[in-house]
């Protein structure tokens, strides 16, 4: 059993990952149709959710959703519901993974080819998904204490610049009363999901309490602020929606005269590579969690092979196979991940409170 | 049966280790500057010159290598692929920190260039912009003597990190550059570098652009206000004439602030406050001062100042220009986002400026 705490940094690696790709890009499109409304009307409902499904999960202490769904639910739908779960959790994980192979071709190494990149990263993942869901917990935590203290002092520098241009980011606040659409809200509410990785985490938590519930929504919020904000200060208002990355050609700009190297994208770089790994580790081993639900049955037969590895290697291909998209493609499909998280996370706590209703149901009998 | 497979795994991941695609730092060539003209023989052509810094062991050794290639082509990317056939070694574009655009070239079109600068990948978005006078290439070919680190003087004037001119407007960064072709309501302003001889330039004036073309140009006097209203705290001095002496003052502290107002019946204006406290630097005929001097001294020079202000205030609205951002600001502090844009276009025909200028002298130097 670990301690509360770790749910804060469930919490704390999503809305730190947002920064580097769809959710910063698809509310900076929307900038003049309602994206800071979308900020504010996100803080409520990702709150509401969270709280729903901490309270939900609460009611089954050490089981995770695989052990739940296929005790509550009849075997099809339990399946069929295991498997669109895993699906979502593969893709976040693996979003994250190629926009990273992306980031590093513009950034860092133009020459490497991106195979060669991808089957790096695809090695650590794939060797860190198997570890137990506590020692994940751990090592997420130590990156994290790593590297908060370097995001803080990359966000101080953005802010104190005096290129920075506050009119710019006046002229945008300027339009905040047009209403928001259904995608601007499901990439603003996206940073408050860490959350729902108690999905699998769960079985290691004793009894998950969230305590200040209040801090989190004003964390998630200036976090979703600076997120879209900064980048416009830097690159105006229209010519922000240009980068592909705006997070790193934000990186780019700033530079710090009087630290070991000038250029602070390269320590940003750095700081979001170990991130988005132990994010990618975390969503791929919910994922891997889920998907060995799909196949449980009551008595294990003993195979030659771990059946695991198969599907290890089923998700890799799969991400090597992916790898061959478009910019615009993987703009597209990163979007509409996002626009069907919300839908399906709030499907998941509903089959929560559904299998905590039938549980009672069963037992009074 | 598992130990083997961790031990095929580590081999395989020895692989990769066989050397990176790198090429070592003796197998480069830095490019530190890139001129942009347009070609003498033909209008549609660039002429594309390269600053190289030769590495060297030593940086504390005085001598420096410099090569400068000169190469005509279409477009950017072309022209330097072309230039990579005569050099033995990789051109490195890492440690690019200026492109010049000749003035010629800058009064036609300079977009081409920019989009280069923001694409490709190996160039920062931290790149000093500038225009250079009479071309690009004469200013790169200018070699000072005060010169240690090769191609490094005009980026220390330009960064201000090495000189601090008043006349230098702040660094047109790449990325600024960009950001102000792009946005609505402020325009770009770069520095003008000309060549005034074989080992020496000048820096004091600036040009003002239309988002693609270079329009006008900012005296060095008016650079200087500009700097003064767009920069907090500029080191500078002031003359005065107060009482028929001339006395010289040195700003310690300096802040503008503006304010667009929009009265219900009349012209709107803009109402620039400058606040400055300074010290006496020079006066004519050893002046011995008194405090009721210092205080003649200090509404006078408001007074002087926000005359000159006004003067550059209205050189730069008549050029068309924004480089001081006026458009967005407005847009920034009004709601009504259908309308803004016409009602800044409506009363910026007839815009006028109103100038409060505040300097307090305060003291007298070491000497009374």
């Amino acid at each position: 059993m670990v301690k509360n705490k770790y749910i804060y940094y469930l919490f704390l690696i999503n809305a730190l990952i947002n920064v580097i790709n769809f959710v910063p890009r698809g509310l900076i499109a929307q900038r003049f149709n309602g994206a800071a409304m979308a900020i504010v009307v996100s803080v409520p409902i990702g709150l509401t959710l969270m709280y729903l499904c901490v309270k939900m999960m609460n009611k089954f202490p050490g089981e995770g959703l695989p052990e739940i769904l296929n005790a509550n639910f009849p075997r099809l739908v339990s399946k069929v519901m295991l498997f669109g779960h895993t699906l979502f959790w593969y893709f976040a994980g693996l979003i994250t993974l190629v926009a990273f192979v992306d980031v590093t071709m513009r950034y860092i190494t133009s020459d490497v080819s991106p195979l060669l990149i991808m089957v790096g990263f695809l090695v650590v993942v794939c060797l860190a998904i198997r570890l137990t869901s506590e020692s994940i917990l751990y090592g997420l935590e130590v990156l994290i204490v790593i590297n908060v203290p370097i995001i803080i002092y990359v966000l101080f520098k953005a802010l104190l610049n005096p290129m920075f241009s506050w009119d710019a980011v006046m002229q945008v606040i300027t339009y905040s009363l047009k209403a928001p659409s259904y995608g601007a809200i499901a990439q603003a509410t996206f940073i408050f999901t860490g959350y729902l990785n108690l999905a699998v985490f769960n079985r290691v938590f004793d009894k998950v309490r969230i305590r200040q519930l209040w801090l989190i929504g004003i964390f998630g919020f200036l976090t979703l602020v600076v997120t879209v904000f900064i980048p416009i200060g830097y690159q105006g208002t229209i010519n922000v929606e240009r980068h592909v990355y705006p997070w790193f050609s934000t990186a780019d700009v700033l530079r710090t005269k009087n630290f070991i190297i000038e250029r602070v994208l390269f320590f940003f770089y750095f700081t979001y590579l170990t991130l988005s790994l132990v994010s990618s580790i975390i969503h791929w081993h919910v994922a891997l969690e889920m998907f060995k639900g799909l196949f449980t049955t009551k008595e294990k037969k003993k195979r030659k092979i771990d059946p695991e590895w198969w599907m290890i290697l089923a998700f890799c291909a799969a991400a090597l196979i992916l790898m061959n998209t478009n910019q615009f493609v993987r703009d597209r499909a990163g979007l509409l991940y996002l626009d069907g998280r919300l839908i399906a996370e709030m499907i998941l706590i509903f089959s929560l409170y559904l299998a905590h209703k039938r549980r009672r149901a069963k037992k009074r009998e | 049966m598992n130990r083997t497979v961790c031990c095929l795994l580590a081999l395989l991941l020895l692989l990769p280790l066989q050397g990176c695609k790198f090429k070592d730092i003796d197998l480069k060539l830095f490019v530190i500057a890139v001129g942009i003209d347009e070609s003498e023989s033909n209008p549609d052509k660039l002429n594309v010159t390269l600053k190289i810094a030769v590495p060297q062991g030593d940086p504390k050794k005085a001598e420096q290598q410099v090569q400068i290639m000169t190469q005509e082509g279409d477009t950017l990317a072309e022209t330097i692929r072309e230039m990579k056939s005569r050099t033995d070694k990789e051109l490195d574009f890492g440690h690019c920190k200026a492109i010049l655009f000749g003035e010629k070239y800058a009064r036609k079109n300079i977009l081409q260039s920019i989009d280069w600068l923001m694409r490709r990948r190996d160039l920062q978005l931290t790149i000093y912009t500038a225009v250079a006078k009479p071309s690009a290439k004469e200013v790169l070919n200018v070699q000072p003597v005060t010169e240690r680190i090769p191609a490094n003087s005009i980026l220390l004037a330009l960064s201000k990190e090495g000189t601090e001119s008043p006349f230098i407007v702040p660094p047109a960064f790449s990325y600024i550059l960009q950001r102000r072709v792009d946005e609505i309501g402020v325009d770009p302003i770069l520095a003008l570098v000309e060549k005034k001889s074989e080992n020496e330039f000048l820096i004091n004036k600036s040009y003002m652009f239309d988002k693609s073309k270079a329009i006008a140009v900012l005296e060095p006097e008016e650079t200087r206000i500009y700097n003064l209203l767009k920069t907090k705290n500029l080191k500078t001095s002031f003359n005065v004439d107060y009482e028929g002496l001339k006395y010289a003052y040195n700003i310690e502290g300096s802040r503008a602030k503006y304010k667009i107002i929009t009265p219900k019946n009349s012209t709107s204006y803009i109402e620039y406050r400058i606040k400055i406290s300074a010290e006496i630097e020079e006066s004519q005929n050893g002046v011995r001062f008194t405090a009721g001097l210092l205080d003649g001294l200090s509404e006078a020079a408001g007074e002087q100042l926000s005359e000159r202000v006004k003067r550059a205030l209205s050189k730069i609205h008549q050029s068309k220009c924004d480089p001081l951002g006026w458009g967005l600001h407005y847009y920034a502090t009004h709601w009504n986002n259908s309308t803004e844009q016409k009602d800044w276009e409506d009363l910026n025909e007839r815009l006028e400026f109103r100038v409060k200028s505040d300097v307090k002298i305060k003291f007298t130097g070491t000497i009374r």
